[in-house]
């Protein structure tokens, strides 16, 4: 035994980062270090960037990804390839992982509030896509990174935004960078405070609300007790109904997106990308955040009863 | 030195910092609003609007990716200096 008062500090079995694509940048980069990665054709694009910007020099594939979210990966991963997948909107990803002799990684980014068992080798993710926070990413083991410097602008924006616009370009801020930069204190705090039981029920609520009331397409998910739902998606018939009610409920301040529009290094990978383009074309996404009520759910059910009688 | 001459919270380096540069530096009867794409995702698109009291000012659209290198971080200088907020 030793008894000090210089002794080294303790740590925790996390590593924060300023973004998701801060921390798996940090996994390619410094851990796994891959000489192929697999991707998912559908995918958000920050992951896609990341490799094209960060790391050109490693070889990557995409592989295809069904209307229900089966992934279709690769047989086999070999010892010096990655494979990433995603648990889609708080939803467990059940898809039979391949046999692996290399890395397998889960993106966490929208179902850290799940309650989901790891399978993979590391996991990882963002904050923001659940917490109203102006920054951060996580990786669920300890390192420890030494950062590259930045001013952090974009999380500076988002602290200073005062509408959604000034939010929106902290994003695009974001896609035009790919340094492994530290969470900013703030951003911690808010996330270290944070009552996951209370919002995962909240969404979960919310969620269920939109599934049972909203009678217009498809919800593209059947979320279970232990899930968090990151939004309510639905299936529209055509992209021209899809876009038809974006654009009114727009018009009624209710702002939608598109979970996601297809890369175009995944759109030109060769990968069989059908149902991922059917996705782009036919989802709309209702935000369904945990500080939102059921009075609020209420008003975007009835604005899409309004569209529906024209 | 005009009164109106704030102390600068960053440097301006890179025709990517003109958003935030202006955000921070412009007197307040000025806002600098980004409109770059209904669209999730703007990359390296971007559009920005100058206001003064109201009216359109100025207005940036582009592609940073195509912009001759240091053209925004001339233009947001150029800006602050002929409303008097920043020295030549």
């Amino acid at each position: 035994m030793l008894i000090g008062s210089k002794l080294p500090p303790e740590h925790i079995d996390k590593t924060f980062f300023n973004s998701g694509r801060a921390a798996f940048a940090f996994l390619v980069d410094q851990v796994i270090k891959p000489r192929k990665v697999y991707l998912p054709s559908f995918t958000c694009w920050s992951l896609v960037s990341t490799m094209e910007k960060r790391f050109p020099h490693v070889e990557v594939e995409y592989y295809p990804v069904g209307r229900d979210l089966t992934c279709y990966y690769p047989k086999y991963v070999y010892k010096d390839e990655l494979l990433v997948f995603i648990h889609y909107f708080g939803h467990e990803n059940k898809s039979t992982l391949p046999e692996s002799q290399g890395t397998i990684i889960e993106d966490f980014s929208h179902s850290y509030i799940s309650k989901i068992n790891h399978v993979g080798d590391y996991v990882f993710g963002s904050y923001r896509k659940i917490l109203k926070v102006g920054e951060g990413g996580f990786i669920d083991t300890y390192f420890n990174p030494i950062y590259e410097e930045s001013k952090k602008l974009d999380t500076w924006l988002r602290y200073q935004a005062k509408d959604w616009r000034d939010v929106r370009e902290a994003e695009n801020m974001m896609d035009r960078d790919w340094q492994i930069v530290d969470i900013s204190s703030q951003s911690l705090a808010i996330l270290l405070s944070a009552n996951h039981d209370l919002i995962r029920l909240k969404r979960q609520a919310n969620e269920r609300f939109l599934t049972e009331n909203i009678t217009i397409g498809e919800p593209l998910l059947t979320y279970r007790l232990n899930e968090c739902p990151l939004l309510h998606n639905r299936l529209l018939e055509t992209q021209e109904e899809r876009d038809s009610l974006r654009e009114f409920l727009a018009g009624k301040s209710i702002f939608t997106s598109i979970h996601w529009p297809t890369h175009r290094n995944v759109k030109s990978s060769g990968c069989d990308t059908d149902d991922t383009l059917w996705l782009e074309s036919h989802i709309i996404s209702i935000p369904v955040p945990h500080n939102y009520n059921l009075n609020d759910m209420e008003y975007i059910a009835e604005s899409i009863q309004r569209w529906q009688k024209g | 030195m005009n009164n109106r001459i704030n102390k600068r919270l960053f440097e301006l380096e890179t025709d990517l910092d003109f958003y935030c540069y202006l955000k921070a530096h412009l007197p307040g009867e000025y806002i600098i609003v980004s409109e770059p794409s209904k669209s999730y995702y703007s990359e390296w698109h971007f559009n920005y609007m100058i206001y003064h009291k109201g009216e359109l000012f100025k207005e940036y659209s582009g592609n940073f990716n195509e912009l001759e290198r240091g053209y925004l971080v001339r233009e947001a200088k150029k800006i602050l200096y002929n409303i008097g907020a920043e020295e030549c």
